[in-house]
């Protein structure tokens, strides 16, 4: 579960880039975090993993204050970033073993673990090359498995499925189903309407740094006629904040 | 904006005022460390000036500093026109532009000359200013020195494109590329020392040499040229007021500059196409290969490892960062084996059988030498120079995982560690066992050393990691910027020569002044050593822990 209180970022002392926002990511479920460009969601799950300092505001995680309690915390999460051009040197293999030893996994059972992962994202074969010779698509794979390797509680995905081909895409959010089917939270930002509307149970719509709804998508439709296309209600949203 | 000392202080908001003073502060620092060397440089051209003035070879002095700035200037800049010109990944963005490979070819020189201004300009500007002041001279002499500042680098850096091209020409399609792109990196630089040192020392028996000398005149001119031809034409010209001299200069680099832009044109794309290419295999993972990669370390262990592997397998920060650390003894070997190879010093072996190995004279030569080696790690490598920098964005990782900032940092000073005793301390030991094999040098000796270079390196390398600390370059787009246009690299490396001197300075007069038998006095040093580097090290700790915090990417 995470639960943000009034949290705001302000960048260089001027530019208010989230602006007071509130709302909670609740277990055994899918929340959805859409807005358009630079409406502040890359801000925001940084915030919550602890790579940036809320300006204001509170973050918990399962309970634990990122400010006050960061390496518990973060134990928790994993992060998948928006950008997957990392650790280009390093093998698969040894990009996933790395982030075993970080994230302290036990060595019982850890190659069975990777092994599966790579089965499922069809990477069995290229864990022996270094990520610099992966597609971007590839990278973004192994950046998602490494993220999952200590079986995080709360997975935060920032625009996760960019550039994955329509097998890991469909694998990738089956495994987001699955996890949040054991309940436990999932957040991923995403630009792609159609995934939300298929995948989340929860919506959180950002605009301009500031929350504009916060629900189901049935309670999005709400007062809308029936038949209202989602991008129309969300194009609504999102001009009128 | 991010000033220097910002973060330092717990406070989070803060004045323009403070932020300035911190800057202010922090420049004012790095100018008090580096002066010790400028006025020495300043007043060595001085006396180079008055000692040669007398037999009227004071043009030698100014060939003598062009010829070791051209030669500086080729060892540093080679690796980084090759990096410049090939490894970085804007090569890719710039090959379907509409230019021709010239064009291309012309930026990437400029930038890396400006890069080699930034160290050339430290050492020649002091020199020649003081040789200048000496000498009286008049306001063609300053004219034609800034000439000579601007110019004499071009030169060297042809050389190392000329033999960047063709590396990366004949590399093209090897599978190893970077491994074999460093190895030819290194020949090329053991073979550009080898032609400069040969055709420099011209044979000349004392005779000729004393009948040269008498001559006057700056007759001299001309014996330490080595590959740079055109040395002894600036050196001229600056010496002895001759335009005639400066316009020969500038029309042959003029021409060297034509002919490289001309092979640039056939060379060039051949090798920067498929430059971005990496080896892959596509063959499953055997048993004992994923075993061997899975297996557990902890989290320091780990952070460490990624540290060195990264280090080692990126050829920008390898050759930029760590290579020099372990190839200098091939700058001191190859003249001293050329030699000996000509008989010049053939005495050498005789002389050094004939010394007592069980002297406190020779003893304390030994580890004082190897202490200024030590000292001197700070010279040749950047691994804790650019520990910061060198995570640009990927910085967020840093801050994401759960491993508390001060094991990351420790980490990150250990990699540097390990690379600056192995390459100084480690060479020292190997050299003082087989003296201690074969003359009997006392095997005490070599704990010292080791010990010595330990904390040595790590005095050195806490004080880069907290220079980098301090103004990390986080915003770059390809590695190359991470440790070239850090300019506070270039003040690692002076602030390094300074404490260099200041401590052996001290370390050389106390011997002296205290007159303890010498394994107390090397114990002493040690410990002292020990003390300093500790209480930088949890200095650079304590801040840095803050200073990580308060940095955003
Ligand atoms: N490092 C930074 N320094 C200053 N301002 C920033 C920084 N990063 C982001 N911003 C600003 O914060 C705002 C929110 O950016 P953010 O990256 O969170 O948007 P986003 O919702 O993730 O957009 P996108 O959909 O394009 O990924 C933007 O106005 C951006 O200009
Ligand atoms: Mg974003």
């Amino acid at each position: 579960m995470i639960q943000l209180e009034h949290v705001s970022k302000v960048y260089s002392g001027v530019h208010k880039a989230v602006d007071d926002c509130s709302f909670t990511v609740e277990d055994g479920k899918i929340t959805g975090f859409i807005g358009p460009n630079g409406a502040g969601k890359t801000t925001t799950l940084k915030m919550i993993t602890g790579i940036l300092e809320a300006t204001e505001g509170k973050i918990f995680l399962d309970g634990d204050d990122i400010r006050k309690n960061p390496l518990e915390a973060k134990k928790k999460i994993g992060f998948v970033s928006d950008n997957p051009d990392n650790f280009l040197r390093l093998k698969g293999a040894e990009y996933l073993n790395f982030m075993a030893d970080i994230y302290d996994v036990p060595s019982e059972g850890r190659r069975e673990k990777i092994a599966a992962m790579a089965e499922r994202f069809e990477m069995t074969d290229v864990m022996g090359d270094k990520i610099l010779s992966y597609s971007h698509g590839m990278r973004q794979k192994m950046m998602v498995m490494g993220a999952l390797i200590h079986d995080p509680s709360i997975w935060i995905l920032d625009e996760p499925l960019t550039g994955l081909d329509p097998k890991a895409s469909f694998e990738l959010k089956e495994m987001m189903r699955e996890h949040a089917q054991s309940g436990h939270a999932v957040l991923f930002s995403t630009h792609v309407l159609e995934v939300a509307e298929k995948l989340c149970d929860q919506v959180v719509i950002i605009n301009r740094g500031r929350i504009v709804f916060q629900g189901t998508l049935d309670q999005l439709r709400e007062g809308y006629p029936e038949g209202t296309g989602l991008e129309e209600i969300f194009l609504t949203v999102t001009e009128h904040a | 904006m991010k000033t220097g000392l910002e973060g330092f202080s717990s406070s989070k908001k803060k004045s323009k005022w403070q932020g300035k003073f911190g800057q202010g502060a922090l420049w004012a620092f790095i100018l008090v460390c580096l002066l010790p060397l400028l006025v020495m440089l300043y007043r060595f051209g001085g006396t180079a000036y008055s000692m040669l003035a007398p037999v009227g070879q004071e043009g030698v002095a100014l060939e003598f500093a062009f010829y070791v700035s051209s030669l500086v200037s080729l060892m540093l800049g080679f690796p980084m026109v090759i990096s410049v010109f090939y490894m970085t990944d804007d090569v890719e963005k710039l090959l379907y532009l509409p230019v021709r490979p010239w064009q291309i070819v012309g930026a990437k020189f400029t930038i890396s000359l400006i890069y080699t201004y930034l160290s050339s300009l430290y050492f020649l500007l002091p020199f020649l200013a003081g040789y200048g002041v000496k000498a009286g001279a008049g306001p063609l002499y300053w004219v034609f020195s800034l000439v000579a500042i601007l110019f004499v680098p071009v030169l060297p850096l042809i050389y190392g494109g000329l033999i960047s091209m063709v590396i990366m020409r004949l590399f093209k399609r090897a599978k190893n590329k970077d491994f074999l792109t460093v190895v030819g990196v290194i020949l090329a630089l053991v073979l550009a020392l080898g032609i400069s040192t040969v055709t420099s020392n011209m044979d000349m028996d004392e005779g000729s040499l004393m009948t040269l000398i008498l001559e006057g005149h700056n007759s001299m001119m001309g014996i330490m040229n080595g590959i740079f031809p055109t040395l002894r034409f600036i050196a001229r010209a600056v010496a002895e007021d001759s335009a005639l001299s400066a316009l020969i200069f500038l029309a042959i680099t003029a021409a060297a500059l034509a002919v490289f832009f001309l092979i640039a044109e056939k060379l060039y794309f051949a090798g920067a196409m498929g430059m971005q290419e990496a080896a892959t295999k596509r063959k499953k993972l055997t048993e004992a290969q994923s075993r061997k990669l899975g297996r557990r370390r902890s989290a320091r262990a780990a952070y460490f490892w990624k540290e060195i592997r990264l280090l080692l397998r990126s050829p920008i920060y390898f050759m930029n960062c760590v290579m020099l650390v372990f190839i200098w003894p091939l700058f001191v070997v190859i003249p001293i084996a050329i030699q000996m190879g000509r008989g010049e010093i053939s005495g050498l072996g005789a002389a050094l059988r004939a010394l007592d190995y069980q002297s406190d004279t020779v003893v304390a030569v030994f580890l004082f030498v190897a202490l200024c080696i030590s000292l001197c790690g700070s010279f040749f490598n950047y691994v804790a120079g650019t520990a910061i920098s060198r995570e640009g964005k990927n910085l967020s990782f840093m801050k994401a995982i759960p491993v508390p900032m001060r094991t990351q940092l420790q980490a990150k000073l250990l990699s540097a560690l390990f690379f600056c005793v192995l390459g100084t301390g480690g060479y020292c030991v190997i050299i003082m066992a087989v003296f201690a094999v074969l003359f009997g040098l006392p095997w005490w000796t070599l704990l010292f050393a080791l010990a010595g270079s330990v904390f040595a390196n790590l005095l050195q390398c806490s004080l880069q990691l907290l220079i980098d600390l301090m103004k990390p370059k986080l915003n770059w787009e390809n590695e190359q910027q991470a440790v070239k246009q850090n300019y506070m690299v270039v003040v690692d490396m002076f602030l390094g020569a300074g404490l260099t001197a200041g401590i052996g300075f001290l370390v050389f007069k106390a011997y002296g002044w205290l007159s303890l038998p010498l394994i107390a006095y090397a114990a002493l040093v040690c410990v002292l050593l020990a003390v300093l580097s500790a209480a930088v090290y949890l200095f650079v700790m304590a801040c840095g822990v803050r200073r990580m915090n308060g940095l955003e990417a």
